[in-house]
């Protein structure tokens, strides 16, 4: 479908951004189908990033329709990947995992959700579709954190550092929400209301388990 | 230990698919749902088997 977009880089980033984020989430996921604490978490964690991965290879072919063709859009040729940084290193141990799916995980669904009606519409399509699989990433997110923050005070402070790595690295990229992007109907919310409903989400399963609040 | 039950079709009875162990129901949904996932179905549903009721035992 041809559609007449802002030829901005805000939205080429944010394409990029979005299909590079799930391109490497479901990589660090996949290292984990045969390593996670039990069986039941491996074929979860197979299952996200089989998901996420499926997600980003819908997302190059919009990359391609904003920035044009070249290597560059390409998945399989693709060099200068803008990921967050977190994401360059393979997870250190399982509660790495968890915070990753905790908090970023969910930080891509709530900049999704502002794209759901996009004046993008690719872009809205792909978005309703990504979130249609996103709740059961949230619910393995929230309960591994709850479950570990039960589990003794060594498990709890390696959750704990755990979630400090991430949450820098998640709260800035929502900076990716540029006031461009919302003022073309893109996006409907921009990064200081998204950090916000992000922040509200995560939160009220940190706190009522005595973790440290984003 | 938590029973998961599920069927394919409204007019089906639920039928016993399988076992998942997890501390919470969110959990349990979360692994029911990728473990068994070979069929599209209209409804599954799971029970924590600490709530089962005996009614026959050999």
């Amino acid at each position: 479908m041809t559609e007449t977009l802002p030829a901005t880089e805000s939205l080429e980033k944010l394409v990029a951004s979005l299909a590079d984020n799930k391109l490497f989430l479901g990589r660090r996921y996949a290292e984990w189908c045969t390593a996670a604490p039990t069986l039941e978490s491996a074929v979860a964690a197979a299952a996200m990033a089989q998901d996420e991965i499926g997600h980003a290879r819908s997302l190059y072919p919009l990359l391609r329709d904003v920035a044009g063709e070249s290597p560059e859009t390409e998945a399989e040729t693709r060099t200068e990947f803008i990921n967050v940084d977190f994401l360059n290193r393979p997870f250190e141990g399982w509660t790495d995992f968890v915070a990753a799916n905790f908090l970023f995980d969910t930080a891509l669904s709530v900049l999704l959700d502002s794209a759901r009606e996009s004046a993008f519409r690719d872009l809205g399509s792909r978005a309703r579709r990504m979130l249609e699989e996103e709740p059961l990433h949230w619910l393995h997110g929230e309960g591994w954190t709850r479950r570990l923050a039960g589990r003794g005070e060594g498990v709890r402070q390696a959750l704990i550092d755990s979630l400090n790595r991430v949450a820098p690295d998640t709260l800035a990229w929502f900076d990716l929400a540029a006031a461009d992007l919302v003022t073309a109907g893109i996006l409907k919310a921009g990064a200081a209301e998204l950090r916000e409903r992000f922040r509200a989400q995560v939160n009220e399963i940190l706190t009522p388990v005595g973790l440290p609040a984003i | 230990m938590w029973e998961v039950f599920a069927r394919r079709k409204f007019e089906e009875p639920l039928a016993h698919v399988g076992t998942v162990a997890a501390d919470d129901p969110d959990l349990a949904l979360v692994y029911a749902r990728t473990i068994f996932n070979e069929f599209t179905w209209v409804e599954m549903v799971l029970y924590p088997r600490a709530s089962s009721v005996t009614a026959v035992s050999t």
